[in-house]
């Protein structure tokens, strides 16, 4: 039987043999760039803001908004498989397929991690050159970065895993990417306007908490955390019972 | 006694409504090539994925060495699949996509030059494979079979694409291994190439075994097998259902 580790090692392989997720987290950390200095740029987060935790964590989480890119590494990490056909030999080379699965998670938490790490970097490089471009003094003695920071990068991580269970149930890659943009910045966005009370239990709406934002109604950072990571269980056992009965036809 | 190392137990699938494959039984022998034949459509390469384990079976049972493939220890150091042109990540290089499959497997790296020199791609190991000719791929997918030096070799149409120097290599490549012992099971559309390369004929149609015996009996001759005879009881074989 495939021992655990070649498989992860088999996964980082393939991860790493195609330039796919060095452009993905190079646009990522344009994006966050871009984003915060919108934000700044734009009058969104005025000066007198900024000097706040609050001003801090509104600029701080475009390094969580910027998670969709680390879930589309995901989601080419299991349905790039299928698109370009090369499921078939995974399947040959371990035929029980929940440890390809597993891997796969564990392959795409470690680039989630990478990606949020750097992320993180980028985000609050941007916020700091804004700062001092701006003239503005912020005090981080109360931990307020470093929450937001943790926040993001964990953001990061349990999307990248989303991306893997969501490629795996829709196996096409572009209608899984298409899915998770228009769940993400348009469906989720108008449920939660339409039943306030419940937005905040979906899985977008709950890592913008984990990302401690600082926007009204969101669940606190670690029940935030708390129900993405019961979000991506749920999405990861429903790719295991989904691959588990499929057919590789083609 | 002749060993049967793979064996299929009225095996079946229906695809909802469709009808793919029906109840077929049949072994296929080692030290011998087996060509697997019939119409686009007849259940060839839905038989072979059952085999493999790739399709779940509606009826019956497909067994390598007396287990289902999904049961085997060490599955890619007992069967070697050949898929086709189309299984590869073009961005990915040949040997990248030989060293991903061998890290699966736990072979060493070693191991992925000397099946790629094998099938004469060296030299073009370290380019992508979305550059690659059809022929350059199919001997890719060769490579990636024999990267466990298997015992069984199950190969889905692996002329096509190939040049005419490619399909004199590739018999003798099959020829070689099945005198080595081994099993090897080949499904094609290229009867001419079957005449000269296979001991033992399936003939599968509609999803159901049409013929299931020695070459000779197909092509007038076991020393001789002549193509056009091959042709002609193929068709009958095949329209015979078909009306």
């Amino acid at each position: 039987m495939t021992k655990a580790r070649d498989l992860a090692h088999s996964e980082l392989a393939k991860l790493l043999s195609t330039r796919t997720i060095r452009w993905v987290i190079a646009a990522e950390l344009v994006l966050i760039a871009l984003a915060e200095s919108g934000a700044v740029e734009s009058g969104a987060l005025s000066s007198t803001k900024l000097a706040t935790a609050a001003g801090m964590r509104a600029l701080l989480v475009h390094g969580g908004l910027a998670a969709v890119m680390s879930l589309i590494i995901g989601v080419t990490i299991s349905a790039g498989e299928y698109r370009h056909g090369t499921i078939a030999d995974t399947f040959l080379s371990t035929p029980r397929r929940t440890p390809v699965l597993l891997a796969k998670f564990w392959i795409a938490a470690i680039a989630g991690l990478v990606a949020g790490v750097l992320s993180s970097v980028a985000a609050l490089t941007t916020a700091l050159i804004w700062y001092s471009v701006k003239g503005i003094s912020y005090g981080a003695s109360d931990g307020t970065v470093v929450r937001a920071l943790v926040g993001v990068t964990a953001w990061h991580l349990l999307y990248a895993v989303i991306g893997v269970a969501l490629g795996a149930l829709i196996r096409a890659q572009s209608a899984a990417i298409v899915a998770a943009v228009v769940w993400i910045f348009i469906a989720e966005t108008a449920v939660a306007g339409l039943a306030v009370s419940l937005g905040r239990w979906l899985p977008a709406t709950a890592a913008r908490g984990l990302g401690y934002d600082s926007s009204n109604g969101l669940l606190p950072q670690a029940g935030g955390g708390v129900v993405l990571a019961l979000w991506t269980a749920a999405f990861g056992v429903g790719a295991v019972i989904v691959t588990l009965r499929r057919d590789v036809a083609a | 006694m002749e060993s049967t190392p793979v064996r299929l137990e009225g095996l079946g699938k229906c695809f909802g409504t469709v009808l793919a494959v029906e109840g077929l039984t049949l072994g296929i022998q080692a030290g011998r090539v087996t060509a697997l034949l019939g119409p686009n459509g007849a259940g060839k390469t839905t038989t072979l994925r059952m085999v493999l384990g790739l399709i779940r079976p509606t009826t019956g049972r497909a067994l390598i060495n007396g287990r289902p493939y999904a049961e085997l220890a060490a599955p890619r150091r007992t069967v070697g699949v050949v898929l086709g042109p189309d299984c590869f990540h073009p961005s990915r290089s040949g040997r990248n996509h030989l060293r991903v499959v061998a890290r699966a497997a736990h072979i060493s790296d070693i191991r992925v030059d000397e099946v790629l020199d094998l099938v004469e791609l060296t030299g073009a190991g370290r380019r992508r494979v979305g550059e690659y000719s059809l022929g350059m791929r199919q001997r890719l997918g060769l490579a990636t079979a024999l990267l466990a030096d298997p015992q069984i070799l199950i190969a889905d149409e692996p002329a096509n694409g190939l040049d005419p120097e490619g399909i004199v290599w590739l018999r003798g490549f099959l020829r070689s291994l099945a005198a080595e012992g081994r099993t090897v099971v080949m499904s094609s559309h290229l009867l001419g190439e079957v005449a000269r390369t296979a001991d033992q004929v399936v003939v599968i149609s509609d999803g159901r075994l049409r013929f299931n015996g020695p070459l000779g009996e197909l092509a007038g001759s076991s020393t001789n097998p002549d193509p056009a005879v091959l042709e002609a009881a193929f068709l009958r074989l095949t329209t015979e259902v078909a009306a």
